[in-house]
């Protein structure tokens, strides 16, 4: 599903220094993976985050998504990759304001340049539990609420990948877990899961964890509560 | 690879913008009161303006630019002895035969005799200019009636003693009553009021016509007062030719008559309308073009105040931005949507102001007593300009928009 190699983003500051954010990451991860980045804060793991997403082009190195190299895509069409491959969910969920619950989720596929499922939106919503909150306002939902509709939002194209930030930063540690349970279900199904953290809890639920320091790979290694599983995925 | 666009999604994004417009209603209403007032001010200037030269052109018309009117003065040299206010009467009867005779483009003509009297009719009274004219004066004039009828030769022949008032005199002395065929005291005089003259305001030459009474020629000179002079001589020459040589020839020819000689100033003065008609359609073009430039300028800052809201927009909705380019938007989606909903409030803004513009020009020029004038090509380019004035301030932001760097704009908090 992914493979970089030699991967290197350095950022320019405003006084024209480079800052080395990404020095040589290389790992391939396998279809229906559950994997977590884990690193210290300024490691670099929203930026190998970013570029895995498709938001980002590397300084240097190659990104194969699917089997295509898109480390030297358009704007245009890593939008539309971003768009039909990749599910995003945030820390601060980032769902519209003043706007309700399905139609947030319903703002993929304003962009795939074909017809808007309504029914679809609402199943997803009725997946992630919130089937009677869809044409709530999403103010009105609570944090955990809010997270699984942007993980319902993720869905809306039917992804496979998703790609997560801290998606339990700003939530409680109730809220927290089930929408990891809700990450957890997804894994199941067969997605593909990248999650970015920084606590060790929430990498437990994954069954492999790549350690960044210092925009090195400090570490890859199975999580020892799924070690097998998932090499019995990748093996399938 | 070139940018491709997909119908179907800006359609979705047209209706999500609708909803979004409805959603952040307050900034919403102030683009489309921006957008209103700066078309409403130029459409409302421009119109005012017009207004204003409309009525310089009605004055023209009513007194056209191919009258002569000839004054009867006493020259200079004469009025050192004058002084205590003795009645000019160089102008005679023989003149304006020897005039009417001579000149040969001359189509209508009528002798003016004019003195301040008093009025009275029941218990009102007033000092009015008297006017003695001839029947071919309110053609001369274009002066219609508003009550009542004319008087014609016949009573000219018989110095019949009969009166036309103007509006305001009408209205001064009888109130809200008609005066048609009611009795009219001037200088104890009794007269009969055929008729009441519509309403003129000011003239072209400042004088107030509403506030004058006319009466048969022959009537005021003989039975008011006695005299066998007059005071001008309006002439409405046929073809309009060369104003300034048919002076000069009228001037000429009254020298002759008078027997002045070379050195000797006129004791007459020959006037015609055009030199105060181009002072004032030149002063009324002035403002026309000044109030363009102004009504142009309310545009700009209409469009400016469109940038700005716009802009704020852009700079609140950064985080959305973001979100959206990471869901999938193209920087062309992003653009289309930002500027759709600018562009939605400004022409409702718009649309609006041409209302808006009816209503404040219908109001200045009942304020200003200027005819109410709407130019449709004026308001149209109006709306034109505006719409493409805000399209280009919308687009701004909205292009500023597109070229947010996702990740930037996601960090925005
Ligand atoms: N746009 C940028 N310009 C310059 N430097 C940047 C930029 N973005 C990130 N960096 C730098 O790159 C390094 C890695 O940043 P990154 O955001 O990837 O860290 P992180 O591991 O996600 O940290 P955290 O856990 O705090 O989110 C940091 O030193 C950061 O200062
Ligand atoms: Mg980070």
């Amino acid at each position: 599903m992914i493979e970089v190699s030699h991967l290197v983003k350095t950022y320019t500051r405003g006084d024209g220094t480079p800052v080395p954010a990404l020095k040589d990451i290389s790992f391939t991860i396998g279809r229906g993976e559950f994997v977590t980045i884990r690193g210290a804060s300024g490691s670099g793991k929203s930026s190998l985050l970013n570029i895995l997403g498709c938001l980002d082009t590397p300084t240097s190195g190659s990104y194969r998504l699917d089997g295509e190299d898109v480390s030297h895509y358009s704007d245009e069409r890593r939008s539309h990759t971003r768009n039909r491959k990749i599910g995003f969910v945030f820390q601060s969920f980032n769902l519209l304001p003043r706007t309700t619950a399905a139609e947030n989720v319903e703002i993929p596929a304003l962009y795939t340049g074909g017809a808007v499922d309504r029914g679809r939106a609402l199943a997803i919503l009725g997946q992630v539990g919130l089937g009677d909150r869809a044409e709530h306002y999403v103010t009105e939902l609570s944090g955990g609420e809010q997270q699984r509709v942007a993980i319902a939002r993720a869905l809306m194209n039917d992804p496979p990948l998703l790609l997560a930030d801290e998606p339990t930063g700003n939530l409680d540690s109730a809220a927290g877990e089930s929408v990891m349970q809700l990450l957890t279900d997804l894994h199941r199904e067969g997605r593909t899961i990248v999650l970015v953290t920084h606590d060790e809890g929430v990498a437990a639920y994954a069954e492999r964890e790549i350690m960044i320091r210092d925009g090195l790979v400090a570490a890859d290694r199975p999580q020892p509560g799924h070690a097998g599983s998932g090499a019995a995925r990748r093996q399938a | 690879m070139a940018v491709e666009v997909s119908w179907v999604t800006w359609r979705h994004l047209a209706a999500g913008g609708l909803r979004q417009i409805w959603r952040f209603r307050l900034r919403s209403t102030l683009v489309i009161l921006c957008a209103a007032l700066g078309v409403a001010g130029a459409v409302t200037s421009v119109n005012y303006a017009s207004g204003g030269r409309a009525q310089v052109l009605e004055k023209i018309r009513r007194l056209g630019t191919n009258v002569i009117v000839i004054n009867a003065e006493q020259s200079r040299a004469v009025a050192g002895r004058a002084r205590t206010g003795r009645i000019v009467t160089t102008l005679q009867e023989g003149d304006y035969q020897a005039l009417r005779r001579e000149v040969a483009a001359v189509l209508r003509s009528s002798a003016v005799i004019a003195a301040s009297l008093r009025l009275k009719a029941g218990f009102s009274s007033k000092v009015s200019p008297v006017l003695g004219v001839e029947p071919d004066f309110f053609r001369i004039k274009s002066w219609p009636l508003e009550a009542g009828g004319y008087f014609h030769d016949e009573d000219l022949k018989r110095s019949a003693r009969v009166a036309l008032l103007g509006h305001g005199v009408a209205r001064d002395l009888y109130g809200g009553e008609s005066p048609v065929g009611q009795r009219l005291f001037i200088n104890r005089v009794p007269f009969e009021v055929a008729g009441v003259l519509a309403e003129r305001g000011q003239g072209i030459d400042a004088t107030n016509e509403d506030q004058q009474v006319l009466v048969p020629l022959t009537t005021a000179m003989r039975r008011l007062l006695n005299v066998d002079h007059y005071s001008s001589i309006l002439l409405e020459l046929g073809e309009v030719g060369d104003m300034a040589r048919d002076s000069a020839e009228i001037a000429e020819l009254l020298r002759v008559r008078h027997r002045i000689p070379e050195f000797r100033p006129d004791d007459f003065k020959v006037g015609n309308q055009a030199e105060l008609i181009r002072t004032q359609l030149a002063a009324a073009n002035r403002l026309g073009f000044l109030v363009r430039w102004i009504g142009l300028s309310g545009l700009v800052v209409a469009g400016l105040g469109v940038l700005a809201i716009a802009w704020i927009a852009v700079r609140d909705r950064t985080t959305e931005i973001g979100t959206r380019r990471a869901l999938g938007a193209t920087a062309p989606d992003v653009f289309f949507q930002f500027a759709f909903e600018a562009m939605v409030l400004a022409t409702i803004g718009a649309g609006l102001g041409l209302g808006l513009g009816w209503i404040a020009s219908r109001i200045t020029a009942h304020q200003a007593a200027l005819p109410f004038i709407f130019e449709t090509g004026n308001a149209v380019l109006a709306l034109g300009m505006a719409l493409v004035l805000n399209l280009v301030f919308a687009s701004w932001p909205a292009l500023r928009a597109a070229r947010l760097d996702p990740i930037h704009a996601l960090k925005h908090e």
